[in-house]
């Protein structure tokens, strides 16, 4: 028994050093989140964790005040101070109407410039919120005015676009009511905001990234591994399963580069074993507007027993479409509607590399738990996360993750360009056949009997806005080294571009390549991305949209914004390293 | 009598760093291969050839690759290359028209413009290695650490190898280098080392090639050549195999080449010394790494001479330590 306990330990489980505190990290503290010595009106959320209020206030009308300032948290058992808005985390949830003009006044109180981003908002570049870029963000002890226009609704987000400010706890949500009536009824409506923390200090996180890329990552293909791969499917199958990879020196569990590790995913500021717990009365419409604020984290977003109908993305209606299970990354929003009827359901928002969950309760009332879900086996990248389109190349899939099953099939070929800056050390990889099918929902998502959303079940309701055909196009590629941890797009980290320039009222399509193994969620500020399919056809309007490895994603931008725009990957770590573009509307 | 040996030890200087531009040509070339590969390499290297392959957009299945199917790879990804290699490639500018980030409409001053982590200096401490080590004849301590200072391409490295007995410091070679990324896994290493022992001290120039090789092999080549006329290498290879998610048992190999004798400092002319053995450790994280090991070292040649009264020319030695980096 002793024996097996420590060949356990030592070889087998990942994850598994004392394992009290890994599942401290997992859980996360009961009664975690903001410490004492805040002013009682500040901590109504976090305080009743245990009892599973997880609500943030509201802020309505259309003058906001926010102030940014430090604040002792303490989620693993460690105190440490997170950078909050109003002194809760998430910061407060800002209820805007659409056609409004909302002013908010942003003072810092931090010691270093700080800025607020309103993520997916239609507005003035200068109003944007990029320091840097929109203008020089605000400084210690001053107060910045944002006023413009609503011009669209639904649900957003905001959060800092300064540093790692974000990671420490700088988000809120954004609810936006439509000057008509609500397409979209439902009888309660929440808020489910998915984050992140670490104890760590982003900028040592980043900074250990560089010398190690696979620091966190306690997944890793082992012998003992390849020793049962081979005992099952043959000395052929496990080799090659493995050769592409080792060849390559890619790592086929290389899924996410921060894990449970140093993570504790929360859900509207709350621990696992906090409960964030949302209350409905059976067979009510419950929207629930999700919303990932983490910096670095994809989540798997599944509530058992209860099927979702998604509703709207990234603020935008489309075509209900019921799923089990959907994928979102950071900066991406989904409305879903539930009709729940049993008294308690888990809302179980697992990790994409499936090291943890964020995890929280529809309830009847506060103070139930249902059954939280086992967590999955992660699975290896296959063979189309580095070649993308296989088909027509004859070959036996065999057990290759059964990835030709979704794979892309039935693809129009494309010409791919790579940009010459792509053929230097910031490129370990790139792919000369892109999968351009969004019907694959993604790694660890493919051998599943759930239904799982993918891109191409996005239909908006309103249609096409602007129906001209692009009048050109451009070919951007993601890029990156995992062994140098750098990231940049077209080989070129942001230090070393020039910006991408869009003529003022031009329609242009952009085709977004991925040369990595990571899915990266490409955010272009300011205006909207058009997602089409790969046949050109117009699917719906997306701020943020995640392209996954080896795939080509297209999209229709109208560059009715003048200005100087972020368009960046949403993986903060990422943005932060070089996969960030200007872009310049004149 | 130094110059005598000048005369003789050319050749062996010029074998050495050739050989050591070969291997690092070789190991860069690896990197580069999937553009300018001949179809006639012979069948190991196209096992390695994965970015090639990656770029015929070939499908390698399940199946390992026979000799003429790689050779058909070969030539499809010779036809590919001419399409999609560098030679026909964007230019990664050619979206700017004419803008830039610094200047034009809607630029905010120097001062307040946009700058990331790209642009930033970094840095990094490792103690490689902090270990005891029980010899047959009798025990030392060892020390192998290095810190940079850089960004993902080009670094400044201070890297020392010390060796101690009863706390007196018996030998040292400490390095100041400048690399630069040469290819996706390999960095150029220039630079300096100044060796001393516990009677000579001797200045380097030092040339080599790092990286990491397909299949995850660790390598770097080094060719050390001093003011005098005398000549160096070492060769080095370690590797990463996980027992579990955090015991990792890891080999490794280093050779160490002289161009001339030199027995004041301890070694003669050729292969001098080479050490093979393991370590077994324990990724507590991956920061901190307690590790226990063992490792056969060998004298060779005229060097085996020097060590052999001392019963030390063949030694194995057990060790003990820890890797800690932040």
């Amino acid at each position: 028994m002793q024996y097996k306990d420590w060949r356990q330990r030592l070889l087998n489980t990942p994850s598994n050093y004392h394992v009290n505190s890994r599942r401290r990290f997992v859980q996360g503290l009961a009664a975690g989140g903001v410490l004492g010595a805040m002013p009682l009106g500040q901590l109504a959320y976090g305080q009743g964790a245990s009892s599973g209020n997880s609500d943030v206030p509201v802020l309505r009308g259309t003058t906001f005040n926010l102030t940014i300032d430090r604040l002792p948290v303490n989620f693993t058992g460690v105190p440490r101070m997170a950078t909050a808005i109003n002194g809760t985390l998430p910061g407060p949830t800002l209820r805007w109407k659409e056609g409004d003009t909302v002013t908010i006044n942003v003072t810092n109180r931090l010691s270093e410039t700080t800025s607020v981003h309103w993520h997916g908002m239609i507005l003035p570049y200068t109003m944007d919120g990029v320091p840097g870029l929109s203008y020089p963000g605000i400084k210690p002890g001053e107060t910045f005015q944002y006023r413009f226009k609503v011009q669209q609704s639904g649900t957003y987000w905001y959060h800092s676009h300064s540093g790692f400010q974000e990671m420490t706890g700088m988000y809120g949500a954004i609810i936006i009511d439509p000057a008509e009536e609500d397409r979209i009824q439902a009888d309660r409506d929440h808020v489910i905001l998915l984050s992140e923390w670490t104890d760590e200090d982003p900028h040592y996180v980043f900074q250990k990234l560089k010398t190690m890329g696979h620091l966190y990552n306690f997944n890793q293909p082992t012998l003992p591994g390849l020793l049962e791969d081979i005992a099952r499917d043959g000395m052929q199958t496990a080799l090659s399963r493995r050769d592409m990879f080792n060849a390559m020196r890619m790592k086929p569990t290389d899924l996410a580069d921060l894990s449970a590790e140093t993570l504790t995913y929360l859900m509207n500021g709350v621990t696992p074993s906090g409960n964030s717990t949302k209350l409905f009365s059976p067979g009510e419409r419950v929207r629930l507007r999700v919303i990932n604020g983490s910096g670095n984290t994809f989540f798997d977003l599944r509530i058992p027993e209860l099927p979702m109908t998604v509703v709207q993305v990234d603020g935008i209606d489309v075509e209900p479409i019921t799923v089990d299970e959907f994928r979102l990354g950071p900066g991406e929003t989904y409305d879903v509607i539930v009709r729940p009827i049993e008294d308690a359901y888990s809302i179980f928002a697992e990790t994409m590399e499936r090291t943890g969950y964020a995890l929280g309760t529809l309830a009847t009332r506060p103070g139930l738990r249902a059954a939280i879900p086992e967590r999955r086996q992660a699975q290896w990248l296959s063979m189309i996360d580095m070649m993308g389109n296989m088909s027509g190349q004859g070959h036996d899939m065999g057990n290759m993750e059964h990835a030709g099953e979704h794979g892309a099939m039935n693809s129009p070929a494309v010409t791919v360009r790579h940009a010459s800056s792509e053929f230097g050390a910031s490129t370990d990889m790139r792919v000369d056949s892109p999968r351009t099918n969004l019907d694959e929902p993604g790694v660890g998502l493919r051998e599943t009997s759930r239904r799982v959303l993918t891109l191409s079940d996005l239909q908006s309701l309103d249609g096409e806005v602007d129906g001209r055909e692009p009048e050109r196009e451009i070919e951007l590629h993601l890029t990156g080294n995992m062994e140098r941890y750098s990231w940049s797009i077209d080989g070129l980290e942001y230090g070393k571009s020039t910006p991408v320039h869009f003529r003022h009222g031009e329609k242009l399509r952009v085709h977004l390549h991925n040369d990595t193994m990571m899915t990266h969620p490409m955010h272009l500020h300011g205006m909207w991305s058009d997602l089409e399919d790969a046949n050109g056809n117009f699917l719906t309007r997306r701020h943020t949209i995640p392209v996954q490895p080896a795939q080509r994603v297209s999209f229709s931008v109208t560059a009715d914004a003048l200005g100087r725009w972020a368009w960046h990957c949403h993986l903060l770590l990422h943005m932060d390293a070089g996969m960030f573009r200007e872009v310049i509307v004149t | 009598m130094r110059h005598f040996n000048k005369v003789s030890k050319l050749p062996n200087q010029l074998a050495l760093l050739i050989s050591v531009l070969v291997l690092s040509s070789v190991a860069v070339a690896q990197d580069h291969s999937g553009h300018v590969q001949s179809p006639s390499e012979d069948e190991k290297e196209n096992s390695v050839h994965a970015e090639s392959q990656l770029h015929a957009g070939h499908e390698v299945g399940n199946t390992p690759v026979t000799p003429s199917e790689s050779r058909q790879m070969e030539s499809m990804q010779m036809e590919m290359t001419q399409e999609a290699g560098s030679e026909g490639a964007r230019d990664p500018h050619a979206y700017s028209g004419g803008y830039t980030r610094s200047a034009g409409p809607y630029s905010l001053p120097e001062a307040e413009q946009l700058h990331l982590a790209d642009e930033e200096i970094l840095r990094g401490v490792w103690i490689d290695r902090l270990e005891t080590r029980q010899g047959d004849a009798e025990d030392f301590q060892e020390l192998a650490g290095r810190v940079w200072l850089g960004n993902s391409y080009q670094r400044v490295m201070l890297r020392t190898e010390l060796e101690w007995r009863d706390q007196t410091i018996e030998e040292s070679k400490t390095e100041l280098l400048y690399t630069r990324a040469l290819s996706p896994f390999w960095n150029l290493e220039v630079g300096g080392r100044i060796d001393h022992g516990d009677k000579e001290h001797r200045e380097w120039f030092a040339f080599g090639v790092a990286g990491l090789a397909p299949y995850w092999f660790e390598l770097s080549a080094t060719a050390y050549v001093s003011p005098e006329g005398h000549s160096a290498a070492t060769l080095e290879g370690e590797y990463d195999l996980y027992l579990g998610q955090r015991l990792i048992l890891q080999p490794r190999m280093e050779l160490d080449f002289y161009g001339d004798s030199d027995l004041e400092a301890g070694h003669g002319k050729g292969l001098s010394k080479s050490l093979m053995g393991f370590r077994l450790r324990y990724d507590y994280d991956r920061q901190f790494s307690p590790y226990v090991g063992y490792e056969r070292v060998h004298r060779h040649g005229e060097t085996a001479g020097v060590f052999e009264p001392f019963g030390q020319h063949r030694e194995n030695q057990l060790i003990a330590g820890f890797r800690l980096w932040f």
